[in-house]
C-alpha cells in the first residue's frame, strides 16, 4: 500500500498551510516507499544496497599445482597397480602441499548454488609402453589386408579428475567427493572397482594416448601402427551444485587425479572401472600449474 | 538523498501557486532520480518493470545492467572468425627467450566501464590447432617436438599476463606427406596439434575503473589457429 494516504482535495475544501506541508513532507518519511510511488524503470544502482550482498554471497580463487613454465619440474602421478583402490590423490604444489580452495565456511541454503571452474596442465605419459594393445582389456581387434588380424587401442583407458570438498569443519580433515560424485571405489561385479556414470557429475576424463592405424579401406587395414605421446595439455572441469534439502557448509573444495580407468558396459549400465593389470611404471600423469576458483550466489 | 520539500507553507501567508509547483517539480526528480535504497519499503516489491532496463552493446555482446555486465561473443556465425597466436611475436622459439609482455589474441577481448566494486568472471573455450612447426637451425634452440605454446587471460594489458594458470599446448609432430596422395601425414583430429580447452579465471575489480580483461599467448610454434572460439564475461556489481 502507497504510504501517501492523504485523501484528494476536493472543491470546496478548506486548504491549511499544516495541510499542504503534510502532502510533501510525507515522501521525507524512511522505509515507506513502494511499488505506488515509483515510476517503471526508476530503481538503479544507486538505490541498491552496498552494504550486504544481494547476489554474489562468496568467490574464491587459488592456484592449482606447481609452477613450472618450461615444464622441466612438473609433479608426476603413478598409475595404480593395486587389487582394490586407495584415496585419490590430490593436486599439490610444488612443496608438495595440497592446492584447495578454503578454509571457506560458506553456508548453502535453499535458493543459492554453488559453482566450480579449474583448468590444469597435464601431461599422460607411457604411449610407448603399448602393453594395452590387448583384446578385451584396452584393445580392439581389425581385420588386416590380406589376412590377419591387429589390435589397436580401444580409447576407453582414461585418468580421472573430480572434485572432492569437505563439508565438516575447517579443519579440512574429512574430504568425501562432491553430491553427485564418487571416489570410484566400489567394487560393483567381480573383481571391478568404480562407479556408474551417474556419479561422475564432477569428473574430468584425460585420455593417456592416442593410438591410430595408418591406412583404412574397405574395412579392412594395413599392420602400421602409430601410438602417439598425447603432449603437454590443459585439462579443465565444471562443476554446479544447489542445495536440495538442508543447508550445508562448504568448507573446502579440491581437485584429485588417479588413474588408470577404462569405460564398462555391464548389464545396461556404464561404468568407469579401474584397470590395475594395464599399470606400467611409465604410465604417468604429469601436471603443472592451473586455477580453481568456486563461486557462491543467489539464483534470483 | 532523502526528499526536502523546497517550500513550507506558514498559515497567515499568501499561497502562491509557484510555490506548489516548485514542491510538486522537487517531488517529481526525487521521485524519479534520488530515491535511496533507505527510502524504500524493506519488505519485497520490487518487479522486473521497476529496474532500470539494462543497455546491450551488439558489438561487444554485453548487456550492462543495474545487476552488473552479462554477454558473450564468439568466433563462428555468418563468417568464422578464427584467431592466431605465433611465436614470431614472442621470441621467436629462441632458447631462452620469454619476453614479459605476451601478445594479445585478436578478438578476444572485452572493455567494460566499472561502476560499482564488483566480482568478473572470465570464460573463454577455444577449438585450436598448431604447427607444425619444423624449422631447425640458428637461432631456434628449441627442438620441434618440445615446442609449446601458452594461452591464459590477461587483466588491463598483456605485460603481466597470468602466467601461471595459462593453459599449455604442443606442436603437432606429424607433418605433410612428399609422395602421393600429398597432404598432412595424420588428419588434425587424430595428431596432438588439435584440442579444445576453456577456463575461467575471477578478478575483484574497484568502481570508476575501464577495466579490459581477454586472451593473450607465448608461442614457440609458428602457427596456432583458434579456429572456434567464445568469451564470456559475468560482473557482479550485488
Amino acid at each position: 500500500m502507497s504510504r501517501i494516504v492523504q485523501p484528494p482535495v476536493f472543491d470546496g475544501d478548506e486548504v491549511t498551510a499544516t495541510g499542504l506541508n503534510n502532502r510533501f513532507t510525507q515522501f521525507s518519511q524512511a522505509g515507506a516507499l513502494n511499488a505506488t510511488n515509483l515510476r517503471d524503470a526508476a530503481v538503479d544502482l544507486p538505490q541498491m544496497n552496498t552494504t550486504s550482498k544481494f547476489m554474489m554471497l562468496n568467490s574464491a580463487q587459488v592456484n592449482l599445482g606447481t609452477e613450472s613454465f618450461d615444464l622441466s619440474a612438473p609433479r608426476t602421478l603413478a598409475s595404480y597397480s593395486g587389487a582394490t583402490f586407495p584415496a585419490p590423490a590430490p593436486v599439490l604444489d610444488g612443496a608438495g602441499v595440497s592446492t584447495h580452495l578454503g578454509p571457506l565456511g560458506w553456508t548453502l541454503t535453499s535458493g543459492e548454488i554453488l559453482r566450480v571452474y579449474w583448468n590444469l596442465n597435464v601431461s599422460p605419459n607411457g604411449a610407448s609402453t603399448t602393453n594395452w594393445r590387448v583384446a578385451g582389456n584396452g584393445g580392439t581387434v581389425l581385420p588386416v589386408r590380406g589376412g590377419g588380424t591387429v589390435i589397436v587401442a580401444d580409447s576407453g583407458h582414461a585418468w580421472l579428475a573430480w572434485l572432492q570438498w569437505d563439508i565438516t569443519s575447517a579443519a579440512l580433515a574429512n574430504w568425501v567427493p562432491v553430491y553427485g560424485q564418487s571416489d570410484f571405489q566400489r567394487n560393483f561385479t567381480g573383481a571391478l572397482y568404480g562407479e556408474q556414470l551417474n556419479q561422475t557429475q564432477a569428473t574430468t576424463v584425460i585420455p593417456p594416448w592416442l593410438d591410430t592405424i595408418t591406412q583404412v579401406r574397405e574395412g579392412e587395414v594395413n599392420t602400421t601402427l602409430d601410438a602417439k605421446r598425447v603432449g603437454w595439455r590443459g585439462v579443465s572441469g565444471a562443476y554446479y551444485y544447489t542445495v536440495p534439502g538442508a543447508p550445508i557448509t562448504v568448507w573446502g573444495i579440491r581437485v584429485v587425479l588417479a588413474g588408470l580407468a577404462h569405460a564398462y558396459h555391464i548389464g545396461n549400465v556404464n561404468y568407469f572401472a579401474w584397470d590395475p593389470a594395464i599399470a606400467d611404471a611409465a604410465i604417468t600423469l604429469s601436471y603443472t600449474s592451473g586455477n580453481l576458483m568456486a563461486l557462491h550466489h543467489t539464483t534470483g | 538523498m532523502a526528499y526536502t520539500p523546497p517550500q513550507t507553507f506558514v498559515a497567515g501567508t499568501p499561497l502562491e501557486a509557484a510555490d506548489i509547483l516548485d514542491n510538486c517539480d522537487a517531488l517529481r526528480i526525487y521521485l524519479h532520480e534520488d530515491v535511496l535504497s533507505s527510502d524504500l519499503q524493506a519488505t519485497r516489491w520490487v518487479q522486473t518493470r521497476h529496474i532500470q532496463p539494462p543497455q546491450v552493446d551488439p558489438y561487444s555482446g554485453l548487456q550492462h545492467g543495474v545487476t552488473g555486465f552479462q554477454g558473450g561473443q564468439m568466433g563462428g556465425g555468418n563468417l568464422s572468425r578464427l584467431t592466431f597466436a605465433t611465436r614470431f611475436l614472442t621470441g621467436n622459439a629462441i632458447a631462452g627467450v620469454v619476453p614479459s609482455t605476451w601478445q594479445p589474441i585478436p578478438t578476444t577481448s572485452f572493455r567494460v566501464n566499472i561502476r560499482r566494486s564488483c566480482t568478473m568472471i572470465f570464460h573463454y573455450w577455444m577449438d585450436i590447432e598448431s604447427g607444425p612447426d619444423t624449422a631447425t637451425g640458428v637461432p631456434y634452440g628449441i627442438a620441434s617436438d618440445d615446442r609449446i605454446y601458452y594461452i591464459t587471460p590477461y587483466i588491463s594489458n598483456t605485460s603481466a599476463p597470468l602466467k601461471v594458470i595459462g593453459q599449455v599446448g604442443v606442436n603437432s609432430i606429424d607433418g605433410f606427406t612428399a609422395t602421393f596422395p600429398l597432404g598432412a601425414d595424420v588428419q588434425y583430429t587424430m595428431n596432438r596439434g588439435w584440442q579444445q580447452r576453456d577456463g575461467s579465471y575471477l578478478y575483484n575489480a574497484t568502481a570508476g575503473t575501464n577495466v579490459t580483461v581477454g586472451l593473450c599467448s607465448y608461442s614457440q610454434i609458428d602457427r596456432v589457429a583458434l579456429i572456434n572460439w567464445s568469451i564470456a564475461l559475468e560482473v557482479f556489481y550485488l
